[in-house]
């Protein structure tokens, strides 16, 4: 039932089939290559915040009479009151951005946790997508909000000095994104894989033969609640502390282009 | 001692001795925040905010090492067998 050479839930799944095998099934063959899970499972999570986003203000009134409105209105107002505070009285503007960010990024980590699913963010190519977002984001608001004056930021101090000054920022700001990129991409990464391997652990326990399965069952029981489930709760935790983290920069980096010096 | 030995072995000591440093450096910064927030208690939310900022900063210095070993690590087995000894 089990085979030493399997390295993903995944392929385990596929010989001994789970619930999300019947949907996966549904996708044609040509298509799993530019179409993997990861990506369907993103697209998901996008419209699922979309529709609570959508449910929560369809007839928007003064006063809230519909619970989702009074969470959303909560929601927002914490999102609001953070950007005030990190970014200064103009905050509002950028709320949307980092609030959306917060939330999806948020999701799609959790989404790993479902048994069947993988997380969107475990794969390179969505943290990349996502921490390009933040760091143009930033220079477009700086653009937006100070002009052509924004550039002054790339040099300092005496003027023969700019172009290398110039290129050691714009190093800068492409580091920026590969740690912000690595950072989620590792954490959630590591989590999966830990929860990965403990899984095919514990079902190489439940395979073996040789040993009665009165003895295996209450072993692989026992590992469950033991390992299983603390790194579940680990998972939750590393998941709600990245995306924290990612908006948290995001708004340091929207906060470094956008300020001007108070006189 | 061939190549793959001392390979794996330096490989498993990349992340516990990042891991070290990386505590320390927290260590350190987690006492200058508890310092400036016994010192003024009002600006604990703003100390808090840049104290997790800092913290994010240093661990990801501590994950980078972590996936330079989980991609390197499938090739271990490779490498005995291209090496032929262990």
């Amino acid at each position: 039932m089990y085979r030493a050479e399997w390295t993903s839930v995944t392929q385990m799944e596929e010989h001994a089939g789970s619930w999300i095998n019947l949907l996966v099934n549904l996708e044609p063959q040509w298509l799993r290559t530019y179409l993997p899970l990861e990506v369907v499972t993103g697209w998901i999570v996008l419209i699922l915040v979309v529709l609570v986003a959508w449910y929560s203000v369809r007839r928007m009134q003064r006063v809230a009479v519909s619970g989702w409105q009074t969470v959303a209105e909560w929601a927002y107002g914490l999102c609001v009151n953070f950007c005030r505070q990190m970014i200064g009285p103009g905050g509002e503007r950028y709320a949307p951005l980092l609030g959306t960010l917060f939330v999806y990024i948020l999701i799609m980590n959790v989404a790993g946790l479902v048994p069947g699913l993988t997380s969107p963010t475990a794969t390179l190519n969505m943290t990349v997508a996502l921490a390009i977002t933040a760091v143009v984001g930033a220079a477009i608001y700086g653009i937006m909000q100070k002009g052509w004056r924004y550039l002054e930021h790339f040099v300092d101090g005496p003027w023969p000095m700019w172009p290398l000054m110039a290129l050691i920022h714009l190093i800068g700001e492409l580091a920026r994104i590969m740690s912000l990129s690595f950072r989620l991409f590792g954490n959630i990464f590591a989590k999966e894989t830990v929860i990965t391997q403990v899984l095919l652990l514990l079902g190489s326990v439940l395979a073996m033969q040789q040993i009665s399965l009165v003895l295996r069952a209450p072993t692989v029981l026992a590992g469950t609640a033991l390992l299983h489930l603390p790194l579940l709760l680990l998972g939750l935790l590393v998941s709600l502390i990245q995306a924290l983290i990612f908006m948290m920069l995001t708004a340091a980096y929207i906060q470094g282009a956008v300020e001007t010096h108070s006189e | 001692m061939s190549f793959a030995a001392v390979f794996a072995a330096v490989l498993g000591l990349a992340v516990p001795i990042t891991a070290v440093f990386a505590a320390t450096a927290q260590g350190k910064v987690g006492v200058a925040a508890m310092e400036g927030i016994a010192r003024q208690p009002e600006a604990a939310g703003d100390i808090g905010r840049n104290l997790i900022i800092t913290l994010a900063l240093i661990e990801a210095l501590v994950i980078y090492a972590l996936l330079t070993f989980l991609v390197l690590f499938p090739n271990i087995p490779p490498l005995i067998e291209k090496l032929g000894q262990l």
